[in-house]
């Protein structure tokens, strides 16, 4: 008997233990454990970002956002493609963000730090024309600082720690329709308030698709948008179907599920401030499912770099507390 | 007592508070009731794997029955109490065995010290050695190694 003799279901038990490298180099082994491997529901498919000037590198992000970077020297930003992000939900309902990031030195003198990390716009980057709508949702200044909003007119914009030291930083953005939070590592950097208009989309001129001819305004999309992604080449009918099964079975996964894989595979690694983080979630009085939980980390405190500033633009976010509302 | 046997027809008396520990056993004894004394058959564990079962659940008769699986709670596989750990320090085969049987007798705590054993032994391990641990054969052919190898390019830098 060895171990990818196991019946499957028991072989399953065994891996939501390993994290997701570990996961890896199994299915490295021989054609039968590579098939078992990703015969499992736990075979993530893993998503990319390429950041020009940067060195290849990856990191494997929540499992909830299914967000991974690669970096790939001298792509430019433009080709950068791969966001991924679970259920946007564009009208108003509670959402997060979570993805990794690494700052690089700017790529050629005359340069800047920092970036657009995820954004939205009307037009694309090589595009003659200006975009009717430009949306930056988590950005790097060229100071260095984080900046964030699902918000789209920057009304409630979150200004959070310096990330350029080289280091890989996870990034969330939790929202829900009245308050969002930047965690930057797991420790949230400031909360703001206001009724937040998620999503954007303008639509108007001789557009097609408006919906009345004489439509000049917003269009937002009602519903939720899920796994979003780019791939910079013609994908053919296997990579087509192969994406169809994989995501497939995240898009059937409740949340506790997702969390449960999320967890095992890969916060783990994110050590005792990702743990300190779940129990928080999880053993809070306050937690509810119909987006009103605390997102803070004690429920009362500004958690701001310096513990007392307000990091939010409008200067209405500094206590957590009043996030609950 | 309960009297259960092997596949390889060993007989075994165990108190009752040890039997149901296993949910199949308890089940049984409970379909069959109290005065019935005929030996439980257990036709997939043998003789030697039900002794080593035995001796797991002797070691933890006084423990409390296992809580609900909380979908929602961190799996870790580093929650291993020391007693535990030396009770596993088996021949793979053995091992592997005893997960088997603990699938089958419905002994949860056990099943989970086995998966959580496996996974321990697997974790941190570079293909070469999880193939060396477990005596897998690599029947990948060279023109698959270097698709594999481009496939994996990109993860290759943590």
């Amino acid at each position: 008997m060895l171990f990818h003799q196991l019946p499957p279901e028991l072989t399953t038990k065994v891996v939501v233990h390993v994290d997701a490298a570990t996961l890896r180099n199994l299915s490295l082994t021989s054609r039968a454990v590579r098939a078992f491997v990703a015969s499992l529901p736990l075979s993530f498919w893993k998503s990319r970002i390429k950041i020009a000037g940067t060195r290849t590198s990856f990191v494997d992000a929540d499992p909830r956002s299914l967000l991974t970077f690669v970096a790939v020297p001298g792509e430019p930003l433009d080709k950068a493609p791969h966001i991924l992000v679970r259920d946007i939900n564009l009208v108003s309902a509670a959402q997060s963000i979570s993805v990794w990031l690494r700052c690089s030195p700017p790529i050629s003198s005359g340069g800047y730090t920092g970036g657009v990390v995820i954004g939205c716009q009307s037009d694309g980057i090589m595009s003659q024309d200006w975009p009717h709508y430009h949306w930056q949702i988590i950005m790097v200044d060229p100071e260095g600082h984080l900046r964030a909003s699902f918000d789209s007119d920057g009304h409630c914009h979150i200004i959070g720690p310096n990330v350029n030291d080289g280091n890989w930083h996870h990034i969330a953005l939790v929202a829900n329709n009245k308050s969002q939070v930047l965690y930057v590592d797991a420790v949230s950097h400031g909360v703001c308030h206001t009724d937040l208009q998620l999503g954007n989309g303008v639509i108007s001129g001789d557009t097609d698709g408006k919906p009345t001819n004489e439509w000049c305004g917003a269009f937002p999309f009602t519903g939720s948008v899920s796994h979003y992604r780019s791939i910079p080449r013609a994908l053919n009918k296997y990579d087509v179907e192969t994406i169809f099964l994989k995501e497939g079975f995240y898009m059937n996964m409740d949340d506790n599920e997702l969390v449960n894989l999320a967890w095992a595979l890969h916060l783990m690694e994110l050590g005792e401030a990702g743990r300190e983080l779940h129990r928080n979630y999880y053993d809070s009085e306050d937690y509810s499912e119909d987006g009103s939980e605390d997102y803070s980390e004690d429920g009362s405190e500004d958690n701001s770099e310096d513990g007392s500033e307000d990091n939010s633009e409008d200067g209405s976010g500094d206590k957590s507390e009043d996030l609950l509302t | 007592m309960v009297k259960i046997t092997s596949s390889d027809n060993q007989e075994f008396t165990i108190s009752k508070e040890i039997a149901n520990q296993s949910v199949l056993i308890k089940n049984m004894l409970e379909d069959v009731g109290e005065s019935d004394d005929q030996p439980i058959p257990l036709p997939n564990v043998s003789g030697a794997i039900l002794q080593k079962v035995i001796e797991y659940a002797t070691m933890h008769k006084d423990d409390p029955p296992p809580a609900p699986e909380d979908e929602t709670k961190l799996k870790t596989s580093e929650d291993i109490e020391e007693r535990d750990k030396e009770f596993m320090q088996l021949d793979q085969g053995t091992m592997f065995e005893i997960i088997l049987a603990a699938n089958y007798l419905d002994m949860k705590n056990l099943l989970d010290l086995g998966c959580k054993t496996v996974a321990n032994m697997i974790k941190g391990k570079s293909v070469e050695e999880v193939r060396k641990l477990f005596n897998i054969v690599n029947d990948f052919t060279p023109e698959e190694e270097e698709q594999i190898r481009k496939e994996n390019e990109w993860c290759e830098d943590r």
